[in-house]
């Protein structure tokens, strides 16, 4: 992925406008907030406005945002200070340039594993990083009024991340999706239909560079994105996600949902044509995540339970014949198998191993 | 049920789950905690209630007219209070991915009294406009709030860094007495924001 000069400019010139609109609604300005950083800490080597004071998100009750990029030493440990000044709430974090500097380049090397590996990696990185990854993505999408965009040399490897984050959770969430509407579920369907859907807005607007870590906001920043700012065939894609949401929408707010299989797997076909998601490698079996042993409970009922005896029950009698399935677009199950399935997902006994090694972007492939 | 009952159903459910809400019911009905955990369990519960949740309360006044904003926030909602419900329930963490859809299906009845059909009401739209539905989390939010045992003050409020400070004091010690660790905290002074 790769960022123009034009994408560049465009960025920045948009976070400073956001940030400036912002501070004078709210009677304070950007020296104004200098000054009282200052006041606060001794080394500031420069002050960086973050989050949804730069993304034009920040609503009435909004916090402004800033990250404090300091010369001398910090403890170990530190944390989000909050400061009040005449109406502004400043939200403070400090870091040193190196820290931040070495988390880009770590993030960089994450960018070209596999995505399955990826989300992993995600889940470990607040407890082995000093820059927790909110922070990163707020630092790398961050606005300095002495520096500009100062880190956005990793917005290229925080977008590929995030892309294949998001795509790899919209194939699991379709994935699940399935399993509760054929194991008659009565509303988890539902649910992660709209978690698929949310994952798949998400991947075209990293794609687009449009990074944001919390969830809350994909919507928001959905409803500003239109289709004809990905290129051809993500288009197509675009619109029809924008669909599928209208319709899982509309149709929870009258309470008449149509089941979810048939349309989950249309936006997952299309997902793969606008993706290059190759066939073959959606048929890989399950796998056990840990250590299990099976035991008969009841007739057609048998236990899983893990060494050191926590368990799930599952509605087949031979637990063990379920790692023989595997995930494929015209996945045949009944309702018990798919049932079963679902509990030892959810149980986290069993993984989906959807080691996809490819998703193909405008510009190259990633993830290789 | 007459015909006119029958047309009024969905608000009339969303009326009464609201009637019954409360956070964490087992609290205040003096129901002992046996698990070796459960006091861990309740005081991260608890903090949910007190930082997270406040914090996406607050976020319902800003939406300032944003529907989309809302609707991510509602989602946010129900995933959270699921997240929460597993804590006071006891039950392993399933992967984020699974939360909507639990919460959906199952509810959150631990730590909220909501079924997942309520949950789920919770967060479709109902047709009222978006001042109505702001104004319908906003009392979701000030139920569970007030059925909490004890005035809460949220970390971000002016007024509350002595309350909290106080608070996890009191939690130290008493975790240091069980040989538990108030690691969610930390945790959450780490990340959140």
């Amino acid at each position: 992925m790769s960022l123009s000069q034009a994408d560049i400019v465009g960025k920045e010139a948009f976070a400073k406008a956001n940030i400036e609109a912002l501070l004078d609604q709210r009677g304070s300005s950007v020296k104004g907030v200098k000054d009282l950083i200052g006041c606060q800490f001794s080394d500031v080597a420069d002050i960086l406005f973050v989050s949804t004071v730069t993304s034009g998100l920040a609503g009435s009750t909004s916090d402004v945002d800033v990250v404090v990029i300091v010369d001398g030493d910090l403890a170990d440990e530190r944390m989000s200070t909050m400061i009040f000044s005449e109406g502004v709430r400043l939200g403070v974090t400090a870091y040193r340039d190196g820290e931040i500097r070495a988390a880009i380049e770590r993030l960089s090397s994450l960018s070209r594993i596999p995505p399955s590996r990826i989300v992993a990696a995600r889940k470990d990185w607040d407890r082995g990083e000093r820059v927790p990854w909110i922070e990163l993505e707020r630092c790398v999408n961050g606005y300095s009024f002495e520096t500009a965009n100062r880190y956005i040399a990793g917005l290229p490897s925080l977008a590929e991340a995030c892309f294949g984050m998001a795509v790899e959770q919209f194939r699991r969430a379709v994935v699940l999706a399935l399993l509760a509407d054929y194991g008659g579920e009565c509303r988890g369907q539902y649910g992660y239909a709209i978690v698929a859907v949310r994952a798949l807005m998400d991947a075209l607007m990293a794609e687009r560079f449009d990074i944001h870590s919390n969830p809350k906001w994909v919507f928001e920043r959905w409803s500003k994105f239109r289709p004809e700012q990905v290129k051809s065939p993500r288009t197509d894609l675009a619109r029809s996600v924008a669909a599928t949401w209208r319709w899982l929408l509309q149709g929870l707010s009258d309470h008449c949902v149509a089941p979810t299989a048939a349309r989950m797997l249309d936006l997952y076909r299309e997902s793969r044509v606008a993706f290059d998601v190759r066939l073959a490698e959606d048929r890989d079996p399950l796998r056990w995540r840990r250590p299990v042993r099976f035991f008969p409970f009841m007739d057609d009922v048998s236990m899983v339970m893990t060494e050191d005896g926590r368990f799930a029950i599952v509605e087949v009698a031979d637990a063990k014949s379920l790692a023989g399935f595997s995930i494929s677009d015209d996945m045949k199950v009944d309702p018990s198998q798919a049932r079963s399935l679902l509990a030892l997902m959810r149980s986290s006994l069993v993984d989906i191993p959807i080691d996809q090694t490819c998703f193909s972007l405008v510009e190259r492939s990633i993830a290789r | 049920m007459t015909e006119d009952a029958s047309a009024a159903q969905p608000f009339d459910c969303r009326r009464e789950a609201a009637d019954r809400l409360e956070a964490i019911p087992y609290l205040r009905r003096g129901l002992v905690q046996a698990a070796p955990d459960a006091l861990r369990r309740t005081m991260e519960a608890y903090w949910f209630l007190i930082t997270d949740f406040q914090n996406l309360l607050e976020d319902v006044d800003g939406v300032d007219g944003r529907e989309a904003y809302l609707t991510g926030l509602k989602i946010r909602l129900a995933e959270r209070l699921y997240e929460a419900d597993q804590i006071v329930g006891g039950r392993e963490a399933a992967d984020r991915i699974h939360y909507l859809a639990l919460a959906f299906e199952t509810g959150a009845t631990s730590v909220c009294a909501l079924s997942g059909k309520e949950l789920m009401d919770t967060v479709v739209d109902s047709h009222e406009g978006i001042e109505a539905e702001v104004e319908r989390m906003r009392d979701i939010g000030r139920r569970i709030t007030r059925s909490l045992p004890g005035a809460v003050h949220g970390p971000f409020d002016a007024q509350g860094e002595r309350y909290m400070l106080r608070l996890l004091q009191r939690w130290s010690r008493l975790a240091q007495g069980r040989g538990e660790t108030l690691d969610f905290v930390a945790e959450y002074l780490r990340t959140s924001s």
